[in-house]
């Protein structure tokens, strides 16, 4: 995954290189897992508004002092 | 010079510069810490943090997704239109700049700096639309705003070659324009389709007071709102070894900034204290008002002018916060008013007080036509797709929280933790208002 041999003479030293298959991939994947996330938080908001209606909300309120939480 | 020594010179300009841009951005995190605080306060103990994860999640969106395509944006259309330059090449997420590369010391601090921009423009937001918006929703909007329509705007007037300087000679020094006017319409533009809180207005249209759960909470945030500007403000310049350039090329000093920076504080606090009759939360908000008011030019106004100035924007933030609840809109935190109001009338203020001085590189003089021209691109630039993206998710049923989970809170629905375990404070609401919320 290293562009350069050594640092003499060296100027990019990222992973891969600039304009290479490498980058483009991690680019990728990069934008794939931020729109994955937006999808994730729809989900998980369609959950838990269900979940409210149901009256089983996520968070069940506090637990009195000193008991485990569950 | 022996060459050993320019060398040396050349070597530390490199490093002052790095440093100089990262202490920009380390203060400008405070900005995120200050909204962090300061929306926590103002929403009812019942959503505080609902709020809190909702202001980190934007931080880490719109850093993210202006990494992606913002800067990009940024470098390819000062234009107006996308033209794919050197610069703009150069910063494709793919390029030899846009990672570690010993021979480049620039690209990375300075996509930084304009990152913590972007991502305060997609934070102004934040506070309008609290306590109702869907998070994911709001994570949509703040990452369109944050990354591709403030940075578009900054790219056509906050940028030495933006088409706003080279063929209007406008003076926005301080970003009013392209980061408060343009975030204050967006926001206006999702308030119209998302509605208010229920139980912001009784059906007669009466104004009814939903109180922050924690107003020293709130006035903290904006303590800490007020740190961050120095940052923001820091990266509006332009260090060059020999001292600092506006964005526009032209010179300037720190001081100079500091001079109008601290006057417009003071001027916004004393204006919104004297029209909202010593309102705590409109009072701190008018510090904001009035730094913004003066951003324009607060490279060349004199110091005071510059509390004049900041005076008046001050004073008038209460006035449009208390418009905008004549035409039921709810703005929770007073953003349209602070950052659309203030934001406009430091440009008009701009073009009245420095109409006629020059720009440098032949780019028109400063004019008052011109500051009226870029208010009204900006404006349109913000409230188009501002209106525009939340009406395709209003229609799509994805923009609004549903009523029953809005009347028993954020916090209960959507996140897993309870702010306040030993049940203190609660949220406090008359009878009336009770009935009204059942659904």
């Amino acid at each position: 995954m290293s562009p350069i041999e050594t640092y003499d003479g060296a100027s990019v030293v990222f992973t891969f290189g600039g304009f290479s298959v490498g980058v483009w991939v991690c680019f990728v994947l990069a934008v794939a897992l931020f729109v994955g996330f937006l999808a994730r938080v729809v989900q998980h908001e369609n959950r838990a508004y269900a979940a409210m209606a149901a009256h089983e909300p996520v968070e069940a309120g506090p637990p009195v002092e000193a008991e485990p939480a569950t | 010079m022996p060459p050993e020594v320019e060398s040396a010179v050349e070597t530390m300009t490199a490093v002052n510069n790095e440093f100089f841009y990262w202490m920009s951005i380390a203060l400008m995190i405070l900005i995120h810490a200050g909204f962090l605080a300061y929306e926590s306060g103002a929403s009812r103990s019942k959503n505080v943090l609902a709020t809190a994860i909702k202001n980190l999640l934007a931080f880490a969106v719109v850093v993210a997704s202006f990494y992606f395509v913002g800067w990009f944006l940024y470098n390819a259309m000062p234009s107006g239109w996308f033209a794919m330059s050197d610069a703009a090449v150069a910063a494709l997420p793919w390029s030899d700049n846009m990672g570690p590369n010993i021979e480049d010391p620039a690209s990375g601090i300075f996509w930084g700096a304009f990152a913590l921009f972007a991502a305060t423009t997609g934070s102004i937001m934040s506070g309008a639309v609290l306590e109702r918006i869907r998070t994911s929703a709001f994570l949509i909007l703040a990452t369109v705003l944050g990354s591709v329509v403030w940075i578009i705007g900054a790219a056509w007037g906050w940028h030495p070659s933006g088409w706003m300087l080279t063929q209007l000679g406008l003076h926005d020094v301080g970003a009013a324009g392209c980061v408060h006017l343009i975030a204050g319409t967006f926001t206006l533009g999702v308030l119209l389709n998302l509605g208010p809180r229920l139980g912001k207005y009784a059906p007669d249209g009466t104004v009814r007071d939903i109180r922050p759960h924690n107003l020293p909470m709130t006035m903290l945030g904006l303590m800490l709102i007020f740190v961050g500007f120095f940052g923001f403000l820091m990266g509006c310049v332009i260090y060059t070894g020999e001292g600092f350039e506006t964005i526009y090329g032209s010179p300037t000093t720190l001081s100079a900034f500091a001079f109008n920076t601290l006057m417009g504080l003071a001027g916004g606090i004393i204006g919104a204290y004297l029209t909202s009759r010593g309102e705590p939360f409109w009072t701190i908000s008018g510090g904001l008002a009035g730094v913004i008011s003066v951003a324009s030019g607060m490279d060349l106004y004199h110091p005071a002018l510059g509390f004049l100035i900041a005076l008046a924007g001050g004073a008038l933030v209460p006035m449009i916060g208390m418009l905008l609840d004549r035409f039921k809109i709810d703005d929770v935190v007073g953003a349209v008013a602070v950052h659309g109001g203030a934001g406009a009338f430091s440009l008009i203020m701009a073009g009245i007080f420095l109409g006629g001085y020059p720009n440098t590189d032949g780019n028109p003089s400063i004019s008052l036509w011109g500051q009226l021209v870029a208010l009204v691109v900006f404006a349109a630039l913000g409230f188009v797709p501002g209106y525009g993206l939340s009406w395709i998710l209003k229609k799509a049923q994805s923009l609004r929280t549903p009523p029953a989970v809005e009347a028993a809170g954020l916090d209960l629905s959507e996140v897993p933790a309870t702010p306040y375990p030993e049940g203190t404070p609660v949220t406090v609401m008359r009878n009336g208002h009770v009935e009204e919320l059942k659904v």
